[in-house]
């Protein structure tokens, strides 16, 4: 699953560890999503969908 | 800004909480090691078996550390804590099974070995999760 968390992030000049204290997970758990290592499951899609305004389908999308 | 590779706040609890929930109990255990290894306060004598029994209570604090760290951690970090523990887990059945092999042969002290299999799978175990929640660091 691609996504575009690196690309919003640093449009908002977050680092890892600040869009991860928004989502109160893990700056590791924030790089495995930004490198397509783990997908996340659909709770935190929703709440990093929300901490970026956007649907989560503007921020994941499917491989292939 | 981007590249901050502090940890979050979330990342820094979590450290402080297992800090807090586990080296006493590795602490304790080694101590116990050390009285039963080397005989003192009669741990190689009438003593023995109790002082044998009280390795359980170390080995029961840190698997209660490990669970409430589990409960801790987010859902990244909990699927690799728990891919972490199946290595651990590998780690010790094959120890066991060596030690059982030896002593059918009596080779070696079977409480050392017992000793050296639960700490080892458990360094193991930590190991294997410090390596794979610090890989993205």
């Amino acid at each position: 699953m691609k996504n575009r968390l690196r690309e919003l992030r640093a449009a908002r000049r977050w680092s890892q560890a600040d869009l991860a204290d928004r989502l109160d997970v893990s700056r590791q758990t924030v790089n495995a999503i930004e490198t397509g290592r783990y997908d996340p499951s659909l709770p935190l899609a929703f709440r990093i969908a929300a901490v970026f305004d956007s649907r989560i389908e503007e921020l994941f999308v499917p491989e292939g | 800004m981007e590249n901050d590779t502090r940890p979050s706040r979330s990342d820094v609890a979590r450290t402080r909480a297992e800090w807090r929930d586990g080296w006493p109990a590795v602490l304790l255990l080694v101590v116990l090691a050390v009285i039963t290894e080397t005989g003192l306060f009669g741990a190689d004598g009438d003593a023995a078996f109790a002082w044998s029994l009280a390795h359980l209570v170390p080995a029961g604090w840190i698997v209660v550390a490990q669970v409430r760290g589990l409960r801790r951690a987010d859902e990244y970090q909990r699927r690799s804590q728990l891919e972490a523990l199946a290595v651990g887990f590998a780690a010790v059945m094959s120890a066991l099974y060596v030690i059982g092999l030896l002593q059918s042969a009596d080779i070696g002290n079977l409480r050392q070995q017992v000793q050296i299999t639960w700490i080892g799978g458990v360094l193991v175990w930590l190991a294997v999760r410090w390596l794979k929640t610090h890989r993205a660091a």
